[in-house]
């Protein structure tokens, strides 16, 4: 309960002088009768129980006041709140993102929203039905058109929320697609925002919000990075404080385990701070880092990094002799180069990553190939005629494998035009001839640049090093460089490009364990939602194992920023109106204008009457 | 019987002569026995026949009229002490009220009773009480008077304020011949009435006391704020009258009425409550006959 305008309550001044008229109105009608003589005893009778009479008597006077007070509280424009039911066939997006563990509402923001729900399925009448969609990295269908209310409540009870980010483009999308099957639909959204920008055009039902949560009160790890520096390994820490006030914390420090570092912070409202530490020990590979803060969100207070120092990638690099790879392959911290003369008749197995310069053997190695001008067509692909003086007309810069490389400098004087097989993606081109390709054949990456690097400037480009680390990444096996540094919850993880790999484990933050056969040398492991350290074991055909780790960090601005949202803004429409209609501030100064009138009827009829009676009794 | 000049209009006349002979028929059963126990032998002077009834005296019987009609007759004597009939009429201001007239009433009321009397052969005399005075009629006998009579009440105009006491007391000091009195009044008199009644019947009145009040004064339709002006003194009051006020009002009255009932009922005198409401018809030849005021 409460009033939009409660200065509108000063009007009840006007009592005064409506209480004023009235004392000045009573002139008393002068009225014959035959004798005054019982009149003046019936007075003094009446005089014993002169203020209730004098109340009665003032009837008229009680309605008036009865009509202003109703009035001023109408023009206060009083309101309550409460969830107003929706019919037909609804749809409920629940959000169970991240933010959506926050605590401003307790116990939780999601069991908050759970609640909201079930009072929804409550008020669903006989022949509503209703489908409830958990929002979270993917949209998943928990209840489909259902109207027995005890499964749906036990549905709802058993939805937990995620650790991912708010897919509600999918999920709009289902929802939008499950309306237009069934009429007299609603799209309800409950959640804490984070919708976007909704074209309301594209909705063709009603889209109803309530909002869930009050305040944005949290602090998380925005960023962690390691870095090995010249005097050791660096930890840098983004720590950002979303919330309004300024916090403060103790960030902790853990390295392999232990303690190696534990500082106050001080987080000013609304913005990042940088905190690094530079002398971590050499040999550090996991780093926990540890906000301890009195905030509304904990799964983004804690994240981990990973330093990829265990395992060389073996490389053999087979040319006639190209002193700018083999330099720039040395350079790599984490490649372990073997040379071989191009005219080896047998190339060796047991390497990770072959570079085959200007040479290509009858069958490739086992293995990821990084092919270097290949002289003639293999099995994988053919290798046509020779083009000159070709510069890069279009490059895939969105690529990892082309992240941080200038390539539109680049000239070649001569190359082969590779058709493109249909398993690669050009990344680099020059009008229709491919100038990078790389792709995933049989278990095996393979990544093709046909031109001699000496018929090119690209070994002189800043480029160089970069796409020549960028490649080695991709191409070494799982757990090396390439391996996914870092993975948002909910996104799913391709492992192991190994063709050994006969079987896959992975231990999950929790202990749980995971196991299953490449498909194809390869896997997509999708249950990335809990944050934490992913033990990743691959057992190879010839008996042993490797080990390799990814982590799983929060880090989301959209999910840590706990703050409530109140609408959803709706393109091409007023946002304010399309938003908060169903948290139900239901206005009452209608009811109240209705009831003013309906006194204001009583008041002349009242009065009326006793107009009529000094009539007949004149 | 003609037309009274002035007030009492036909159509009341032509009830009233109608009344009369219901009256005399009723009252010839019933006065008969009443009469001849007070005066038996006394009279001597004779006044008219009667046809003979069983229970009757056979030494009344008139054996020459029986020798010559071969009827039974019974002579009637006129009594020496006549029996006298007085009507005291209220004529205050407040009586010139109401929806029936009180005074309207209370004088048809008067003209029905003195009608009655006066043919039924008793002496009537009647008076008007206005203020403290007293305007009388004085008193006559037989029908022949009617109609006089009947112009002394047209004649009677309401004014001033009453002061029944004095009134009555002047009544009872300059009276005579004291008998049965019936006093026609609303009682609405601030001086109050009581002294007066007693005054009379120690002057040996047998009084009985008709209260006539309007339906608007037992019932009052007022409503709202009002000041009440009284119409006999002028006095104002200011009221605001509502459900509550009413039946305080109500209360008032009843308990009022008790007052004078518990009064007359000590003093013996009758007590005849009327409301103008009631068509006087009905009062005259049921109500007063309970109350054993017309016999």
């Amino acid at each position: 309960m409460g009033l939009f305008v409660p200065l509108a309550l000063g009007f009840s001044a006007l009592a005064l002088p409506i209480i004023l008229f009235y004392v000045l109105k009573l002139r008393r009608q002068e009225t014959p009768v035959s004798s005054t003589l019982l009149w003046a005893q019936a007075l003094r009778d009446m005089q014993a129980n002169a203020p209730w009479q004098r109340l009665r008597r003032n009837l008229l006077l009680f309605l008036q006041l009865l009509i202003l007070t109703v009035l001023v509280l109408a023009a206060a424009r009083p309101f309550f709140a409460g969830p107003a039911s929706v019919r037909g066939n609804v749809i409920v997006l629940l959000d169970g993102s991240a933010s959506m563990q926050a605590t401003d509402v307790k116990p939780s923001r999601f069991e908050a929203a759970k609640t909201v729900v079930s009072r929804l399925v409550d008020d669903l009448g006989s022949e509503d039905q209703i489908t409830i969609v958990l929002v979270s990295g993917q949209a998943e269908v928990a209840v489909s058109s259902s109207r027995e209310k005890s499964i749906i409540k036990s549905a709802l009870a058993g939805l937990r929320a995620k650790n991912g980010s708010a897919n509600y483009a999918d999920a709009l999308a289902l929802a939008i697609a499950s309306a237009a099957r069934v009429p007299n639909s609603t799209i309800v959204v409950v959640g804490d925002g984070g919708i976007g920008n909704v074209p309301a055009d594209r909705i063709p039902v009603p889209l109803r919000f309530i909002p869930v949560g009050t305040s944005g009160n949290n602090a998380a790890i925005s960023s962690i990075a390691l870095r090995d520096g010249p005097t050791g390994v660096g930890l840098f820490l983004g720590l950002t404080n979303y919330g309004e006030a300024a916090q403060t914390g103790r960030a902790g420090v853990y390295v392999d385990g232990q303690v190696f570092a534990v500082r106050d912070v001080e987080l000013a409202p609304d913005a990042e701070s940088g905190f690094a530490w530079t002398d971590l020990p050499a040999d550090a590979e996991l780093v926990q880092a540890r906000l301890e803060a009195s905030d509304d969100l904990s799964a983004d207070n804690t994240a981990w990094a990973l330093r990829r120092s265990s395992g060389k990638i073996a490389t053999l690099l087979v040319s006639k002799g190209n002193l700018f790879l083999e330099r720039a392959l040395n350079l790599l911290p984490g490649v372990e180069l073997s040379k071989l003369a191009a005219d080896t008749a047998t190339i060796p197995d047991g390497f990770d990553l072959y570079v085959l310069d200007g040479v290509i053997p009858e069958a490739l190695p086992r293995g990821s190939v990084l092919l270097v001008g290949p002289p003639q067509s293999n099995v994988f692909f053919d290798v046509r005629e020779t083009v000159e003086n070709l510069s890069v007309t279009k490059l895939q810069s969105d690529d990892p494998l082309l992240r941080n490389v200038d390539a539109g400098d680049l000239r070649v004087a001569r190359a082969s035009r590779v058709a493109p097989p249909a398993w690669a993606k050009t990344l680099l081109q020059s009008g229709d001839v491919p100038l990078l390709l790389a792709g995933e054949r049989e278990g095996r990456r393979m990544a093709i640049l046909p031109f001699d690097l000496h018929a090119s400037n690209l070994p002189l480009l800043v480029a160089f090093p970069i796409l020549t680390s960028n490649l080695v990444g991709w191409l070494g096996p799982t757990g090396g460089p390439g391996f996914p540094p870092d993975v948002k919850p909910g996104d799913p993880v391709t492992l192991g490009a190994d063709p050994r790999v006969r079987e896959i484990e992975i231990r999950r933050p929790d202990g749980s364990r995971w196991k299953a056969a490449p498909v194809h040398g390869g896997l997509t492991y999708a249950e990335t939602d809990w944050p934490g350290v992913y033990e990743v074991v691959q057992r190879l055909d010839g008996g042993g194992e490797s080990l390799a780790r990814f982590v799983v960090n929060l880090a989301d601005p959209q999910e840590s920023d706990t703050t409530p949202a109140k609408t959803i803004p709706l393109r091409g429409e007023d946002s304010a109106t399309a938003g908060s209609d169903l948290t139900a501030k239901r206005e009452l100064w209608q009811a109240l204008i209705v009831m003013a009138l309906g006194i204001l009827m009583l008041e002349w009829w009242v009065d009326r009457r006793r107009q009529m009676r000094r009539r007949t009794a004149a | 019987m003609g037309v009274a000049p002035g007030l009492l209009d036909e159509a009341f006349l032509r009830k009233l002569d109608r009344l009369s002979l219901i009256t005399r028929r009723a009252r010839a059963g019933l006065m008969k026995g009443d009469r001849r126990s007070t005066k038996r032998g006394s009279s001597v002077e004779f006044a008219d026949y009667r046809n003979y009834a069983v229970g009757d005296d056979p030494r009344q019987i008139d054996w020459n009229i029986y020798a010559r009609l071969d009827r039974l007759f019974v002579k009637l004597f006129e009594e020496e002490e006549e029996a006298s009939f007085h009507i005291l009429v209220d004529a205050s201001k407040s009586m010139d009220w109401g929806r029936p007239n009180k005074f309207l009433y209370a004088r048809r009321v008067a003209a029905a009773l003195g009608y009655i009397a006066l043919s039924g052969l008793d002496r009537l005399a009647a008076a008007a009480l206005r203020g403290g005075d007293v305007e009388p009629f004085p008193l006559t006998r037989g029908r022949s008077q009617a109609l006089r009579y009947l112009g002394f009440l047209s004649a009677a105009a309401p004014g001033g304020v009453t002061n029944l006491d004095e009134a009555l007391t002047a009544y009872a000091r300059r009276s005579r011949h004291a008998g049965t009195l019936v006093l026609i009044s609303d009682l609405l008199a601030p001086a109050g009435f009581f002294d007066g009644l007693r005054n009379l019947q120690s002057r040996g009145y047998e009084i009985s006391v008709v209260h006539v009040l309007a339906p608007d004064e037992e019932e009052p339709e007022l409503a709202g704020d009002l000041q009440l002006i009284d119409v006999e003194t002028g006095e104002a009051f200011d009221v605001s009258v509502d459900a509550n006020a009413l039946s305080v009002y109500r209360q008032r009255l009843q308990a009022w009425k008790s007052e004078i009932r518990a009064f007359c009922h000590g003093l013996g005198i009758g007590y005849v409550p009327v409301n103008t409401g009631l068509p006087f018809e009905e009062l005259i030849l049921h109500r007063l006959r309970q109350r054993k005021l017309v016999k």
